[in-house]
């Protein structure tokens, strides 16, 4: 989604359950010296008291555009603001979305693939969820009401970047049980251990995190698999072959799985090697709405690799796997 | 190369067509003297879901007040004059069950 031509400005949503550290690591944004002048959204305001910070009050409203589905939920009052905001394009680089802690990022996130003059001129930087390493297992673990979501569940799945806040409260075996939790849920997100959400900005704001490039390209562990087949909880499923994708056969397989699973879909993300293109193409959808757009160029000694990744509830790998490979071409 | 994957794949409708969204938009700014920036959606959903209809276009003032209205068909088959006569004649709204 990002490139280095690309003048849109970044958005960065900061989301996490109540008490992890949200407005801890926001006042820090805000206070240090980074050279950028960032809006700031906030449901509520908070204690920000930082001349010339561009502070915005939003009250959340759901926009549910077809009968309560999720997948065609938006923010109402983040599209108004933000409709507002551009008009001050000149007093700011970057804006800064923070969540109350029991807020669904659906909605936030599905904001940035709805409207063409909203994704003209913003581009959905990074989803951070901010996690409280000491409490998050007991979030993670609280069994809902029949179809109620667990908010903590979705902020970890729909994360680009996790910060994991407070690691100086927990001893380091409560750690690699909450690492490993965080990891069979969302499979693809850096986890970055923080204290007192003191964290390197250079890991947050601007990253093009959301677009998968440079996560899918440096990060070892996307292949790390859980151990569920066919798993009512949220995990992640990720694939990786080589091969020629066909474009019609893309279409209609991920139209069909996305219009008919989407809401079971939270985040899929991936880079496809088109055949007869000579750039990555990179794929990113939230639920059922998705988007696409040209990657970096394939280097000539690089093997042509195409790698997706699905993070969601009741995710079935081998109908996943068995998908993808149907849409490539027949081996030569 | 922007756009290979279509929204909704081999279910849609096709492509959304970016113009005529945008025309869409400019004409409930007109109809509404809305400010050229005010926030409104043309958004056109192909969802599977029990209660929805397999493809439908929401176009939506973001106000305040919100107003809907729905259209049971692509964004790309509502023409201007249905546009303009579902504005004046619901001016409240509209959802696409009471919309023939």
């Amino acid at each position: 989604m990002t490139t280095t031509t690309d003048q849109r400005v970044p958005v960065t949503v900061i989301t996490g359950f109540l008490g992890a550290g949200k407005t801890t690591l926001v006042n820090r944004i805000l206070r240090e010296e980074h050279g950028k002048r960032i809006a700031v959204i906030e449901n509520e305001f908070g204690e920000v008291g930082i001349d010339d910070a561009l502070v915005l009050d939003a009250e959340e409203e759901i926009f549910e555009m077809n009968n309560g589905c999720i997948c065609c939920t938006v923010r109402g009052d983040l599209i108004r603001i933000l409709s507002a905001l551009m008009r001050r394009r000149d007093r700011f680089d970057q804006i800064l979305i923070e969540t109350t802690g029991l807020a669904d990022p659906a909605p936030v996130a599905q904001t940035f693939f709805v409207d063409d003059e909203i994704r003209d001129q913003l581009r959905l930087d990074a989803i951070v969820t901010v996690i409280d390493a000491a409490h998050v297992l007991d979030h993670l673990n609280e069994v809902k009401p029949e179809g109620v979501e667990n908010e903590a569940v979705e902020q970890v799945a729909f994360a680009d970047r996790m910060i994991l806040n407070k690691v100086d409260l927990v001893s380091p075996e409560r750690l690699a049980d909450v690492e490993g939790r965080l990891r069979a849920i969302n499979v693809a997100a850096d986890i970055v251990r923080t204290e007192n959400a003191n964290v390197d900005l250079d890991r947050i704001l601007d990253v093009g995190a959301f677009d998968l490039q440079r996560v899918l390209a440096e990060d070892p562990a996307f292949l790390e698999q859980s151990d569920h087949q066919h798993d009512q909880s949220v995990t992640s499923v990720s694939i990786q072959v080589d091969g020629e994708v066909v474009v019609d056969r893309l279409n209609a397989w991920l139209g069909e799985l996305l219009s008919t699973k989407g809401v079971d879909i939270f985040r899929s993300k991936g880079i496809l090697a088109i055949a007869g293109e000579g750039n990555q193409y990179v794929f990113q959808g939230v639920h059922m709405l998705f988007d696409g757009t040209e990657g970096r160029p394939w280097r000539s000694d690089e093997t042509r690799t195409n790698k997706m990744v699905f993070i969601g509830r009741n995710l079935d790998r081998r109908e996943l796997e068995t998908g993808f490979l149907a849409c490539l071409e027949p081996a030569k | 190369m922007s756009g290979f994957v279509i929204p909704g794949g081999a279910a849609s409708p096709g492509r959304v067509p970016v113009e005529h969204v945008r025309r869409l938009k400019l004409i409930v700014r007109s109809v509404w003297q809305l400010d050229e920036d005010a926030p409104v959606m043309v958004q056109q959903l192909a969802c599977s879901e029990p209660d929805c209809p397999p493809v439908e276009t929401i176009v939506a003032d973001l106000g305040p007040p919100r107003r809907t209205w729905k259209f049971a068909k692509p964004a790309a088959e509502i023409g201007d004059e249905e546009l303009v006569t579902a504005l004046n004649d619901h001016p409240g709204g509209i959802d696409h069950d009471d919309h023939d």
